[in-house]
């Protein structure tokens, strides 16, 4: 009888526990000092739903869908972050949960959407397939980056000489980089070829520029017959192999070999990359984000936009109060612009951006014609032929057309076409 | 007969713990990557049986095999490097020679540092501006593309791993060496022979168990190699370091095709199942003196 009423005290008393508040589980990449924003939002919000308890977990970048795959496996997780570039596989493997207007206070889908700056959504990976199932936390985009007192010291002048075209990117190049015995000691241009992703990201607005359709699976496939496809990634591989501007042995990240003076200039920075610069010996007066050359007869179509959104799992439990917390996650804008995060939601008073964001208007500027990235469920293995394409002319000495022809077989197998 | 009985019946208690870690941790992965090689699964969506299908794809996938030469490459360079450089030193270490434990212990210290660490300061001596290059460079007046040329890397990989693991191996063969009864080296002394003829008709055959040891868990150790090829080079320049550990490690966390993951693994299993399989031959073999 003794046993049964502790059973029973157990059973009301465990009860009235789970009743008692409703558990939002959010997996979060970590980032000081934006954790910290992360962490009081989530305060705030429980302040405001007393009957909600936001468990906030903060997961190291590194092979974060991995970890957000378990957990949603496990049932582990009601709300999470995830890059554009692997949010498509989430989406269309039907973990996430399409946005629900109310939670919002609007009517309809397209109202929320209305809440973010234009085609933010898509730039951001919270769109897949004619739905929107992710809100944007993050957006940026990608500038050219070059480091002005090394111009100054050539004889260029940082005013005057800014590269606009890929051929004059080429040419300062050549005359920023700096050889000793033949080997190059200081890069005119570099990226980091070990990791697939950069050279498919420059590659992306290659493409573009020349008129190819890489925003799709199909239009990737097509331009690997094309010309233009072939001149655009030709451009890319000379920089190593013909014009000598970049030595892929001297350094792995190009953002630590620009910070420290080992490059003149790189492709993938975004308005963070300030922050970065801090860390390194180079000083921020001595360099600066200028926007993607073009070329001459190209498109006008700039860096890379890319992001993260927020989304509901499609298991949790209250998607209606998940997606509400999502919303009061992400409408401080102006808590994160102070450290230069860029949050694209309407609310966010431009001029913030333009204070705390240093060269503003060539970010601001370019959004408008950032290439927008490729939504599909299969993006690491795409962008995984594309490196080891660009890998095979650099470091196989194989040609161009020969490395795009068996990027177009690889393309085909992993698409099963 | 009943004591030995309860005996062995504690002695089993002793060791369940471990049987249940292994269990779990060892034994139920290996059976459920080879139950996962027949189905198609990406850890979200329900599995579906696709019977052979990843194997015949696997026998036709340039990838794969690609791999696993580079795996072999990898590991049979390594090996025969190791087993002359470590029986050498082990030879060495046998003669009296000043800072004698200073040297072994040297030589041993790499073998327990974690390859981790190991790759990242490697990765910065082969940069063209490292140590390693501006040497070459200096004396031999050669760029060497240590990590950025497809004929070059595999064999930086190979010296990484030699510099690693020789001191493990010289420890073995020293311990071999020991093992030889002195009586033969006295009589041989007494009958007149010389260094060489010692070495070649006395050390040579009786430390045949050893390097046949050495040999087989010197090939499972570095067939098994990743951490030095996803810090060092992420399998590349142009995959040329893609060992089969990497590709099964891309196929399932950054592909997420599990199935095709587990296939590979089942074929990495049965590769390291023979060489696991000889050398319980030779365990169980007998001593020959």
């Amino acid at each position: 009888m003794k046993k049964l009423s502790i059973v029973v005290s157990m059973f009301f008393l465990l009860g009235n526990i789970s009743f008692a508040k409703e558990i939002i589980r959010h997996i979060h990449w970590t980032q000081p000092p934006y954790d910290k924003i992360i962490m009081q939002t989530a305060k705030d919000f429980m302040a405001k739903n007393p009957n909600v308890e936001i468990k906030v977990i903060l997961v190291a970048d590194a092979d974060m869908p991995t970890k957000v795959r378990t957990a949603l496996t496990a049932d582990g997780v009601d709300t999470f972050a995830m890059p554009n570039m692997q949010s498509p596989w989430f989406m269309a493997n039907g973990t996430t949960a399409e946005i629900i207007p109310s939670a919002f206070g609007k009517s309809t889908v397209q109202e929320v959407v209305d809440m973010w700056l234009p085609g933010s959504i898509k730039k951001t990976g919270g769109f897949y397939e004619g739905k929107y199932y992710g809100i944007p936390h993050e957006m940026s985009n990608y500038a050219a980056w070059v480091n002005t007192a090394h111009m100054k010291a050539a004889g260029l002048d940082p005013e005057k000489d800014i590269p606009t075209t890929w051929q004059e990117f080429k040419l300062i190049g050549k005359i920023l980089t700096k050889k000793n015995n033949g080997v190059i000691t200081r890069n005119g241009f570099a990226i980091n070829t070990k990791a697939a992703i950069f050279p498919f990201l420059i590659l992306h607005t290659l493409m573009q520029q020349k008129g190819q359709d890489w925003s799709s699976e199909k239009g990737l496939h097509t331009s690997l017959s094309t010309k233009s496809g072939l001149e655009a990634f030709s451009t890319f591989t000379n920089w190593a192999t013909k014009d000598g501007i970049f030595d892929p042995g001297l350094f792995d990240n190009e953002r630590e070999g620009f910070g420290n003076g080992l490059t003149s200039q790189f492709l993938t920075g975004g308005t963070w990359y300030w922050g970065v610069l801090d860390g390194y010996s180079v000083k921020r007066n001595e360099v600066m984000p200028i926007k993607y050359p073009r070329f001459k007869d190209g498109k006008n179509i700039g860096g890379v936009a890319y992001g993260y959104c927020v989304f509901v799992a499609k298991k949790a439990k209250n998607k209606e109060m998940a997606w509400k917390w999502l919303n009061y996650l992400e409408s401080h804008p102006e808590k994160y612009i102070v450290h230069g995060w860029f949050q694209p939601r309407k609310s966010l008073d431009k001029t913030l951006a333009a204070k705390y964001i240093p060269n503003y208007e060539v970010f601001g500027e370019e959004f408008e014609y950032a290439a927008s990235i490729i939504a599909t469920a299969n993006f690491a293995e795409l962008q995984d032929a594309v490196g080891a394409a660009v890998q095979r002319v650099l470091f196989e000495g194989t040609s161009n057309e020969d490395s795009l022809s068996m990027l177009k077989d690889d393309v085909e197998n992993i698409l099963e076409m | 007969m009943k004591y030995n009985e309860n005996v062995q019946k504690k002695g089993f208690y002793f060791v369940l713990p471990t049987l249940i870690i292994y269990g779990i941790f060892l034994i139920y992965p290996m059976l459920s990557a080879f139950h996962y090689s027949f189905f198609k699964w990406n850890m979200i969506s329900e599995s579906k049986y696709v019977g052979l299908k990843h194997y015949v794809r696997m026998f036709g996938d340039r990838r794969f095999w690609n791999s696993y030469f580079t795996t072999f490459h990898f590991t049979l360079i390594s090996i025969f490097i190791i087993i002359i450089f470590s029986f050498l030193l082990a030879l060495l270490f046998q003669e009296k020679i000043m800072l004698k434990n200073l040297f072994q212990s040297s030589i041993f210290v790499p073998v327990i540092l974690t390859m981790v660490a190991v790759a990242v300061v490697w990765q910065f001596m082969f940069q063209s501006t490292g140590v390693f290059s501006n040497i070459f460079l200096d004396i031999f007046g050669i760029n060497i593309k240590w990590l950025t040329s497809k004929s070059v890397t595999p064999y930086s990989m190979i010296l990484v791993n030699v510099w690693k693991i020789t001191g493990y191996y010289m420890i073995i063969f020293i311990a071999g060496l020991l093992n030889i009864p002195s009586i033969f080296y006295e009589a041989a002394i007494v009958d007149g022979s010389s260094y060489f003829q010692r070495l070649f008709y006395i050390t040579l055959p009786l430390m045949k168990n050893t390097f046949i040891l050495v040999f087989v868990s010197g090939v499972i150790f570095s067939f098994a190699a990743f951490p030095q090829q996803y810090i060092m080079t992420e399998g590349g320049p142009a995959r040329s370091t893609e060992v089969l550990a990497l590709l099964i490690y891309k196929q399932a966390f950054e592909f997420t095709k599990f199935g095709y993951s587990s296939a590979i693994s089942v074929a990495f299993f049965i590769t390291l199942l023979v060489f696991s399989l000889i050398q319980f031959k030779i365990f169980k073999s007998e001593s020959n003196y």
